[in-house]
């Protein structure tokens, strides 16, 4: 990684170094390590559940319905909810339970059309660029709040989402943690199936054995921190932390709860890591991109995010744990109030719909507001960036902390955006 | 005796001073000479020179990208030539695996990727695997990147992805550009004055102006060409055809995916300009900030009687005509006289089989540095230039020193302090290289299904059958297509693969004989047909006979066990997850062996981490290397090692594959006695715990 200065290569430690160091009791670690154990202000979130849909989700089709309006309320239909005067189209029976501690953003704009773009500056707050990997929401989060487990990485992302890692200019460490399958768990970190655990152990002996000489010709930092990093997996593989990765340890009727797919799976998975102190899971649901024929399957979609929603926040009620995890609805932009000749609708980046609920956050309300097509914003314009701003302020994070790239350039946590205070609790 | 050569070699070349080099190997000595020289004025002492066993490691890893498999690490121990090491590096310098691994290196640094936003990024990536395969001079392939013009898919032109990649943004891709050639960190000036450097705004705007007015883009088609207007008018068909806008995006997006505009030379200044020497919206000639000056030669503005006006907004198109200005500022950039072209590729190279830069940091080098040992700086400048940028050659004089053939330094170093290169620097192993290496114990010959030659795909198939079509013939066929496009893009592929397969078949014909499978089918059913005539004879009481067709029908039963094992070896080779990192997808998915080990997103410049994380350790404690080597059969090593007559035989044979090396008295009796024991689990653990330790993991 020739881009960072080689002086700060002791301070660069995988996340699950600095985690798995406090564990083990792995004191030259602790002495590099950087991060700090999260001290999270009161009422204010600790960990986020960030739910991203992939495609450009419509907000007239989900939260900033127009049923008045027969030009562009399309097939939504209307629901009633809990907190009245707050609606939701007719797909989101069970988000429509909980929207006591959902707060529905209907003034969210981006200056980004295309996918990809959309898709990085949500993550971000920056647009893409060419000189550098802006670092992602997740990796902001764990940067400057620093770990809540000693044993878990602090992001993982579950499902799609693109190649990226979201780590961007930050040291390695702070990337996600890629979970394909959540069903899998945690990949490799059982024994392999023909390996039983007389021979695993014989065979672990033996290694220690063989590397000993070439520990002794090469007294390095980077041999060190190998050795180390075994010595912290093979303790994980037995850790009861590594647990909450495996769903199948979940009750099997709650976790239908959540829909058997991948994306409700996946918040079930995201779910069990926050109790334990995961600070960040991103799950991916993509399949909104429909410029084509929306109302075919938008049921299905939008059924799957709405279940897995809905059991997720009546489950963050239950424990309690929904005063310190903020659940975020994200997509790149929303979609055309018209409804094109293919019946679909396209990229529609001036006004779209995103949710923050749970921690840190004033539930029941609804705000911003388009005008009666849904076209243009007419109340509280709410950029990315301030989007962003409102999620760290909501886990009371700095915004204003400055951070240097490698190149020595600043960059904040969501750019220069501003929490919206009323959205706060 | 060591003490004696240094003084010999320093004494040798005070009396004679040293010369510029003509011939790699001269290059080679001033190397060792300046190297002991700046070491012996330092007092540091050499590392240990590296053994046969080290260097051949070493050497592959280097070269190829991958550790040497058993049968070459044999080969090379064994032989008797005197001069054996350089015998080998000239011959892997001309090997696939040298194409392989050098493109991982510079997909690296150009962030070359299968995927560049929506278009095919195949054709860059085959370009940058070609210019390495016939070893393109360096300075002409960076004038190919910063002049590329035309199609992307048109024939060899791949260097077009340089600008396709930062496409919509030409000012990071000039960062980019003084970044990576120059080892010029400009990127703050694209904003303001550079806060800790001389650069300012006014500098960088006056490069970014040679390359203004570029435009990449997946759709240039002409629209004020009027023969196109049937293209035109079906892209608006398209609108409502969901079909024909699938399909006839597949053809646009080939045929008008291009980079137009050589450059105008001007530029506007941006709407925030806020320092004196000018104002927002000024326009800017382009020049040069250090180096040769480059004079434009700008067609005379003409003359119109109504004033222009011009709209001032963020963004503005460029101003003035194309006037090749890109080509001049690639010229300016690889010219002799610039002062950082050649020290940068020097700095590169050296830190590329070295482990540490010579002069500075590889993307901000600095105009004035030289690094702890100038004259071996310069030296090498002089030697790159006389090579003409023959980047083989002038690796190879690094390799053959004796400076590059030594133990890797023991210690870490102050990354403050200076570096005298007392040895190469302890690297772990790129993840390329390690997947690389797995794959050397999987599979016989692991650069066998490296392409010799470009492939054929799909789009570039579209291409050539396309281009020269006029348009309302085109229109046609993409109209056509459009009513069972699954079918047509199909059919299209298989003329594509069976155009890589003809040359595949040609390049084979000398070897080829039946394939394994057939032969081992017919063996089966012959075996089969003999115990039946066997039985038959047997039921008619003819002993005899049986008895005979029974001893053949053995005969063959082991010929057919030998062929069974030939096709599932062959099998094995197939399998499609077994090919190199250069082969997978750039960069490849996001749960992918390779990322987990640091592949770089290819987003930044040299973006790969060598860092240590427990995703690895659990990789490699469960994961495929189980599936891969260990309970395989046909894995090569797995093969190597139950070819080993006695238990110490095995043990040196698991030695040799995996480590590349013998193992010592300790290793070989702790091992030995294991296989006494147990031989199927000996085998499966001492793989295991070889793959898993530290030595196989770094290149020392």
């Amino acid at each position: 990684m020739k881009i960072l200065n080689k002086a700060s290569d002791l301070t660069r430690r995988s996340f699950v170094t600095r985690a798995a160091s406090g564990l083990l009791g792995v004191n030259y670690i602790s002495n590099f390590a950087s991060a700090q154990t999260a001290l999270t202000p009161k009422g204010k979130a600790k960990s986020v559940i960030y739910l991203y849909m992939s495609g450009g989700m419509s907000h007239l089709d989900t939260f900033d319905i127009k049923p008045e309006n027969s030009e562009v309320r399309g097939d939504a239909g209307e629901l009633k909810t809990n907190v009245s005067g707050m609606r939701v189209s007719k797909f989101f029976p069970n988000v429509a339970k909980q929207m006591d501690k959902v707060a529905i953003v209907n003034s969210l704009t981006t200056t980004q059309g295309a996918h990809e773009e959309g898709r990085y500056v949500m993550h971000t707050s920056y647009e893409k660029r060419g000189t550098v990997q802006h670092p992602e929401m997740g990796a902001w989060v764990s940067k400057l709040g620093g770990t809540l487990s000693k044993t878990l990485p602090s992001f993982v992302k579950v499902g799609g989402g693109g190649r990226s890692l979201g780590g961007g200019f930050f040291e390695p460490s702070y990337a996600a943690l890629p979970v394909g399958d959540p069903k899998a768990g945690l990949q490799y970190s059982k024994r392999h199936k023909t390996v039983n655990e007389t021979v695993f152990n014989d065979r672990l002996a033996m290694l220690k054995e063989i590397n000993g000489e070439f520990k002794q010709k090469f007294k390095q930092k980077s041999v060190e921190s190998y050795n180390a990093m075994y010595r912290d997996a093979v303790k994980l593989m037995t850790s009861e932390d590594l647990k909450a990765f495996d769903i199948s340890q979940e009750n099997p009727k709650n976790a239908e709860r959540y829909g058997k797919n991948n994306f409700g799976q996946g918040v079930l998975l995201a779910r069990r890591l926050v109790e334990k102190g995961v600070r960040f899971v991103e799950v991916n649901l993509g399949g909104w991109d429909n410029h084509n024929n929306i109302y075919d399957g938008f049921d299905g979609r939008a059924g799957t995010l709405d279940t897995a929603l809905g059991a997720l926040l009546a489950d963050l009620k239950e424990s309690g744990l929904i005063d310190t995890t903020l659940v975020v609805l994200a997509t790149e932009f929303g979609r055309t109030p018209d409804i094109n000749q293919n019946a679909g609708r396209d990229h529609f980046p001036k006004a779209f719909s995103g949710l923050l609920a749970g921690g840190g956050i004033k539930g029941g309300q609804v705000y911003g507001k388009t005008d009666a097509e849904g076209k243009n914003v007419v109340e509280n314009k709410v950029k990315v960036q301030d989007f962003n701003a409102t999620i760290a302020a909501a886990l009371g994070l700095p915004t204003d902390k400055v951070l240097m790239s490698p190149s020595g350039r600043p960059f904040q946590i969501a750019h220069r955006g501003k929490p919206i205070t009323s959205l706060l609790a | 005796m060591k003490q004696l050569i240094r003084i010999i070699l320093v004494l040798s070349m005070l009396l004679g001073g040293v010369s510029w080099a003509q011939s790699s190997r001269e290059m080679t000595r001033i190397i060792d000479q300046l190297v002991y020289k700046k070491l012996d004025e330092q007092g540091i002492a050499l590392s240990k020179r590296l053994d046969d066993e080290a260097f051949v490691r070493r050497i592959y890893l280097d070269v190829v990208g991958r550790i040497p498999t058993l049968a070459e690490t044999k080969t090379f121990l064994a032989s008797k030539h005197t001069r054996k090491r350089e015998v080998l590096i000239d011959k892997l310098f001309d090997s696939a695996g040298y194409v392989s691994h050098n493109f991982n290196y510079w997909a690296d640094v150009l962030r070359a990727t299968t995927r560049m936003r929506n278009i095919s990024g195949q054709p860059y990536i085959q370009y940058i695997k070609d210019s390495i395969r016939e070893n393109k001079p360096y300075d002409k392939f960076v004038q190919e990147l910063l002049s590329a013009e035309g199609a992307i898919y048109k024939d060899s032109n791949g260097a077009t992805g340089y600008y396709m990649r930062d496409a919509g943004m030409p000012l990071d891709n000039m960062s980019n550009s003084m970044q990576i050639f120059l080892g010029t960190s400009m990127v703050c000036a694209q904003c303001h004055d550079h806060p800790f450097d001389r650069w300012t705004q006014m500098d960088f705007y006056k490069l970014a102006a040679f390359t203004s007015g570029v435009k990449a883009n997946r759709n240039n088609a002409n629209r004020k060409d009027p023969a196109m207007k049937p293209i035109f008018d079906l892209r608006k068909d398209a609108r409502s055809d969901p079909k024909l806008n699938r399909t006839s995006r597949q053809f646009f997006d080939v045929l008008y995916a291009s980079v137009n505009n050589n450059g105008t030379g001007m530029i506007y200044l941006p709407h925030d300009y806020d320092y004196e020497d000018a104002k927002p919206y000024d326009v800017i000639k382009a020049g040069v900030p250090y180096g040769p000056k480059v004079s434009l030669s700008y067609e005379e503005e003409k003359k119109s009687k109504k004033k222009k006006t011009v709209r001032k907004r963020k963004n503005m198109p460029a101003p003035g005509q194309p006037i090749n200005s890109r080509h001049a500022f690639a010229e300016w950039v690889t010219s002799n006289d610039n002062p950082m072209f050649t020290k940068v590729i020097v700095n590169r190279m050296w830190d590329k089989y070295m482990g540490a830069p010579l002069v500075g940091p590889l993307l901000n080098t600095g105009v004035k540095s030289y690094g702890a040992n100038k004259e071996l700086t310069e030296a090498l400048m002089k030697y790159m230039q006389s090579t003409k940028f023959d980047l083989r050659e002038f690796s190879k004089s690094i390799l053959k020193s004796r400076a590059y053939q030594r133990v890797a330094i023991s210690e870490d170093l102050d990354p403050k302090a200076k570096n005298y290169f007392a040895g190469p620097v302890l690297r772990r192993l790129t993840s390329e290289q390690l997947w690389d290496s797995l794959m050397s114990l999987a599979l016989e010959d692991p650069d066998s299904k490296l392409p010799k030659k470009p492939k054929m795909d799909t789009r570039q198939l579209i291409y050539a059958k396309h281009v020269k079509m006029a348009p309302d013939k085109l229109a046609g066929v993409i109209r056509d297509a459009s009513k069972d496009s699954k079918n047509y893009f199909k059919s299209l592929s298989k003329e594509a693969n069976s155009m890589n397969m003809n040359t595949m078949m040609a390049s084979m014909s000398m070897t080829a004989t039946t394939s394994p499978d057939k032969q081992y089918k017919s063996l089966k059913s012959e075996y089969g047909k003999l115990r039946k005539q066997a039985q038959k004879a047997n039921k008619k009481g003819d002993k005899t006979k049986a008895k005979k067709l029974y001893t053949e029908a053995k005969l063959l039963q082991t010929k057919m066990e030998e062929a069974r094992g030939q096709m599932m070896i062959n099998n094995n080779k197939k399998r499609r997850e077994f090919v190199r990192a250069s082969e997978v997808e750039s960069p490849a998915r996001a749960s992918h062996f390779l990322r987990r080990f640091g592949q770089s997103e290819r987003n930044i410049i040299d973006g790969k981490s060598t860092e240590a994380s427990i995703p690895q350790a659990l990789t490699l404690l469960n994961g495929k290397v189980e599936d891969y080597l260990i309970n395989s059969k046909y894995s090569i090593v797995n093969r190597s090692i139950s070819e080993g007559k006695t238990a110490e035989d095995k043990v040196k044979e698991a030695y040799l594959s995996i480590l590349s090396r013998q193992p010592n008295a300790k290793e070989l009796s702790m091992f030995a006695q294991r296989f006494k024991k147990d031989e199927s689990q000996a085998s499966k653990d001492i793989i295991w715990v070889l793959v898993n330790s530290n030595e196989f993991l770094f290149n020392k």
